[in-house]
């Protein structure tokens, strides 16, 4: 039972630093969607978020597909570490509620 | 803490590695291995399945190959994230379900600071006596997938030398448990007593007095069958 009451207060341990880097990493990731919109044949880039209620469109300018691409690989990261966040945060509160018994 | 999706995930990274082929380089070592173990025909069934959820990777020194592979950005699309240990420079890499740790053995003095494995892109954990498990390893084949990790004689071994260095006295009795677990069941048969004597007796003399001062104590049988060979 001891062995087993300390392989879950490792995995409490664990799970508070990860996330703490969960919350670190997506603060540094981009939030949003990229839309493009064409006007008079050139396309141009907006970044999509909400911001409370609003949805605000913050124009980016042209974009090289380079930039775009990476740009688009970062808000899908933090979209991907969003989810673990909340998956991390779920095993935490059964984490704890085993530790209490 | 589903271990449907633990191994899951494991099975997955397993098999990126071995497609980016690094996995020929990597000994999975720690608790896992007893899973492993389990898998194995034989009389392995009945170890604990008691595991903690990281998942230790030994990179072997010298290393088998020196192949550019950036395992940080494999381990990304899988939703891993870096998780900084302190001022010391370690990154360990979480998830919601695993961490993943890459350690190396300690040469010489040793030192407290990682040792940087430029080739994967990772800083690995420096730790004592990790060589003996390098020495002795074995393939199991899991899921189409190759892998390499301590023999069993080996791994009971370690964890009987490393129990006399710890200091939490949760993770010294978990050495043990599985140290002993893993004993009883080779010890049940002639080829598997054969093994831990002959990986005993190549052992340095002051690693081999450790581990026969700890067996004295908790098992006994192979401070009998070292005396009497």
């Amino acid at each position: 039972m001891k062995v087993l009451k300390g392989v879950l207060e490792e995995e409490r341990k664990r799970l508070k630093s990860a996330e703490a880097s969960y919350v670190r990493e997506i603060g540094k990731l981009p939030k949003g969607s990229v839309q493009q919109k064409r006007i008079k044949d050139k396309e141009y880039a907006y970044r999509a978020y909400r911001k409370g209620a609003r949805v605000v469109y913050e124009y980016l300018g042209k974009l090289e597909v380079g930039e775009l691409k990476e740009l688009e690989r970062k808000m899908d990261l933090r979209r991907r570490y969003e989810e673990k966040l909340r998956e991390v945060r779920e095993n935490l509160r059964n984490v704890r509620r085993m530790v209490r018994g | 803490m589903a271990e449907k999706e633990q191994f899951a995930i494991l099975s997955k990274i397993l098999k990126r590695f071995q497609a980016a082929g690094i996995l020929d380089d990597l000994i999975l070592i720690g608790s896992w291995c007893l899973y492993f173990y389990r898998l194995q025909p034989g009389s392995f069934e009945d170890l604990p399945a008691v595991r903690t959820l990281d998942v230790d990777f030994l990179i072997p020194r010298p290393q088998r190959s020196k192949k550019e592979v950036n395992v940080p950005a494999i381990l990304e699309e899988f939703g891993f994230t870096p998780t900084y240990h302190g001022m010391s420079g370690l990154v360990v890499y979480d998830h919601p379900e695993l961490r993943l740790e890459f350690l190396i053995p300690e040469i010489g003095k040793g030192t407290s600071r990682p040792v940087s494995v430029r080739n994967l892109h990772v800083n690995a954990q420096a730790i004592r006596y990790l060589n003996f498990l390098s020495d002795y390893t074995m393939v199991v084949d899991y899921q189409g997938v190759e892998v390499r990790i301590p023999e069993p004689a080996a791994f009971a071994l370690h964890k009987l030398i490393v129990s006399s260095r710890r200091t939490k006295k949760e993770k010294k009795q978990k050495d043990l448990e599985s140290a002993v677990g893993l004993l009883e069941l080779l010890f049940e048969n002639p080829q598997g007593k054969e093994r831990v004597l002959s990986i005993l007796k190549k052992l340095p003399p002051k690693w081999r007095k450790t581990i026969l001062a700890v067996s004295e104590e908790h098992f006994s049988e192979l401070n009998d069958l070292y005396t009497s060979s």
